[in-house]
């Protein structure tokens, strides 16, 4: 009966009145004051990243007559970006661009940072991977311009063709093009890829692919089956940091794209350039889309659950 | 001496400490933004303009004489120029604008009336620009008349075996990734449009729409890049990448001073478009006490035949135009520049507006898109 007393018992603290000075009012105090130190970012999430997505959202809606924004509701504008050929077309490709590219990405990246954590003594490392992460203490758009210079005409790379007396007159090697945008997005997004997957690494418990191949596993079958999974959670966190600033893309392919290397975003500034920001902003809410359906998908990467399988 | 690891810091005073240098840096910011207007009888102007109106030593040498430092940003559209006039109020107190865009800028009420007098300087203008007919309005001036130009077609004659001739001759297969032109929507819509016989390239609809649409899809592959500013064209010229451009009057002369090769121009048989650029004073402008003195600053002769030598298209200042033609290492240029020839400006077909740009925008995009 004693454990039925105590279930229907109302709890002390409801019943009386809160002395100010008890524990249970100095935890309550507590728990408010933890939220403060969120109040910073709240503000500024909220005036740079909430309120400008609420007002894309509502431009979206609405219409442009004679260079005026006028707030009559239609959805005309998504039946436009999600009807015409060319921006569907164009849509696909920035996604296919954005999936290819952290593909890639990856794929260079997990190497490096797995070379880099097993076989290169600490210090030597260090060293390294301040070059990995150099290109991030100069412009972006100097970084962009820089294959412009490696490219193009009178670049690098015709100049060791010229020397090697390969070529006689400049070979235009993808710049201005499709595959010239997807060399500078894995050149440019590799840093945020290896960053992640090094410090996951770098963390990880070699004695694990030891114990896996003591136990008659070969070392191909350790790292698939041990080190793989626990890194499931890095790769996915990589792949989310290279795939998302790649779907809005709009300076790399203006600079080495040419006109076959378009991607949504250089429509979406044509859009707001000429005043249809109904239409930019449209376009703009389908890849936020895009971009939250694989967060929700990813979802099931993040979750640490999967990893230890418990 | 305390090493970092022995230091504690608890909660409330990395909070508090958070909060200063937050606060503290905010702080900075502002008074490093206002000390731009807080100089005794000058500041700051905010222009929003092209790459050609101004040179960095011309703004340098102005702020010292007139206390007054001109803040360019850059724009290419004016249809991006407008927008950003809209949503920026006082922002701007100065913005460049092609033709017929004036008159827009005023409908909208987005720029201020002025007296032309009240720009000393004006007085060296030639008479022919103070009385074109789009920089006025009944209250006074819209715009401060500064240069003008025709856009046609530029190519290296080493690089291409037939010259082009007309609009239409530049879809040609032969030009295959050889030719580049700004990325301005509306200009190459018109210039579509002026190709396939249209009267009015502002003015597209339907049928005309369309046809300037199937002259831009022909022209795409021959197009290696739209660039962003004019003096990317320049460059790529410059370095052979491009071998034909579709720019401004003086592209020779730029190309050459950027050490690049001899080019050529052809005017298309067709006809062309053009521009006669006009600073306007901003309505809602932060500085614009500051924006007529800052102007018969900036506008004076020493400054626009500077201008010339590095831009070389015409400009309408006369005293100007008197020093470079009298001059026998300018006069040649000068003279093929029409640089006392301000009457042709009003030959070509004026940019502006487009009466529907909601369709030129779509129609473009959709030939660009993938």
């Amino acid at each position: 009966m004693a454990t039925l007393e105590t279930a229907t018992r109302v709890p002390d603290s409801e019943t009386r009145p809160v002395n100010p000075r008890s524990g249970v009012a100095r935890r309550e105090r507590r728990n408010w004051r933890q939220y403060v130190g969120f109040t910073p970012a709240a503000i500024v999430f909220g005036i740079f990243f909430i309120a400008p997505l609420c007002l894309i959202v509502v431009y979206s809606f609405w219409q442009t007559k004679d260079y005026n924004l006028v707030p009559e509701f239609t959805t005309k504008n998504y039946e436009t970006i999600t009807t015409t050929d060319t921006y569907i077309k164009t849509l696909g490709k920035t996604i296919l661009m954005a999936l290819l590219a952290t593909a890639t990405t990856l794929a260079i990246a997990f190497p490096f940072c797995y070379w880099l954590v097993r076989y290169v003594p600490p210090r030597l490392q260090r060293v390294l991977f301040l070059l990995v992460i150099l290109p991030f203490w100069t412009s972006y758009l100097l970084r962009v311009y820089a294959w412009v210079a490696i490219l193009g005409d009178h670049g690098a790379i015709n100049v060791l063709l010229k020397n090697l007396g390969l070529t006689d007159e400049p070979v235009r090697l993808f710049l201005y093009d499709t595959p010239g945008v997807f060399i500078v997005l894995v050149y440019l997004y590799f840093p945020f890829a290896a960053l992640t997957l090094y410090s996951s690494l770098d963390r990880f418990d070699w004695s694990l692919l030891r114990a896996g191949v003591d136990l008659g596993a070969s070392p191909m079958r350790s790292l698939v089956t041990i080190l793989l999974p626990q890194m499931k959670l890095a790769m996915v966190t990589a792949g989310i940091f290279v795939f998302i600033p790649i779907l809005g893309e709009y300076v790399a392919p203006e600079i080495v794209g040419g006109t076959n290397g378009v991607l949504m975003g250089n429509l979406i500034a044509n859009f707001f350039k000429g005043y249809l920001l109904p239409l930019g902003s449209a376009a703009s809410v389908l890849i936020a889309l895009v971009i939250l359906v694989l967060l929700v998908l990813f979802r099931k990467g993040l979750d640490t659950k999967d990893i230890y399988g418990s | 001496m305390a090493s970092l690891h022995s230091t504690k810091f608890d909660r409330r005073t990395l909070l508090l400490g958070s909060l200063a240098l937050g606060a503290s840096s905010f702080v900075m910011t502002g008074c490093a933004s206002g000390a731009s207007d807080t100089g005794a009888a000058g500041g700051t102007v905010n222009w929003l303009t092209w790459s050609d109106h101004f040179s960095n030593d011309q703004l340098k040498k102005v702020a010292a004489s007139s206390k007054i430092t001109g803040g360019p940003k850059l724009f290419s559209d004016n249809a991006d120029a407008l927008l950003q006039i809209k949503q920026t109020g006082s922002q701007f107190d100065i913005v460049s604008g092609d033709a017929l865009w004036v008159k827009k800028y005023r409908q909208e009420g987005l720029i201020d009336p002025f007296q032309m007098d009240e720009i000393a300087v004006s007085k060296e203008l030639y008479s022919a620009a103070r009385d074109f007919s789009f920089l006025k309005d009944p209250q006074g001036y819209l715009g401060y008349p500064f240069s003008w130009s025709s856009v046609q077609i530029y190519f290296n004659p080493k690089l291409v075996k037939t010259p082009p001739t007309s609009w239409e001759s530049l879809t040609d297969p032969a030009y295959k990734g050889l030719i580049v032109a700004e990325n301005i929507p509306t200009d190459l819509l018109a210039i579509g449009g002026i190709a396939t016989g249209s009267k009015e390239p502002y003015a597209l609809k339907g049928d005309g729409l369309s046809k300037a649409s199937d002259f831009l899809k022909a022209l795409k592959p021959n197009i290696i890049k739209l660039a962003s500013q004019n003096n990317e064209i320049i460059s790529m010229l410059a370095s052979g990448e491009a071998a034909i451009g579709i720019s401004n009057l003086g592209t020779d002369l730029r190309v050459k001073s950027a050490g690049g090769p001899q080019i050529e121009a052809a005017y298309p048989t067709e006809g062309t478009i053009g521009f006669i650029d006009a600073e306007m004073i901003t309505s809602k402008g932060a500085h614009q006490k500051l924006v007529r003195p800052f102007l018969n600053a900036m506008e004076t002769s020493e400054y626009i035949v500077e201008n010339f030598k590095t831009n070389g298209r015409p400009l309408f200042n006369e005293k100007a135009a008197n020093i470079l033609l009298n001059d026998p290492k300018t006069a040649q240029d000068a003279k093929r520049l029409f640089m006392g020839n301000p009457e042709k400006a009003l030959a070509m077909t004026l940019k502006g507006p487009a009466e529907n740009q909601q369709s030129y925008t779509e129609a473009f995009n959709q030939i660009f898109g993938a």
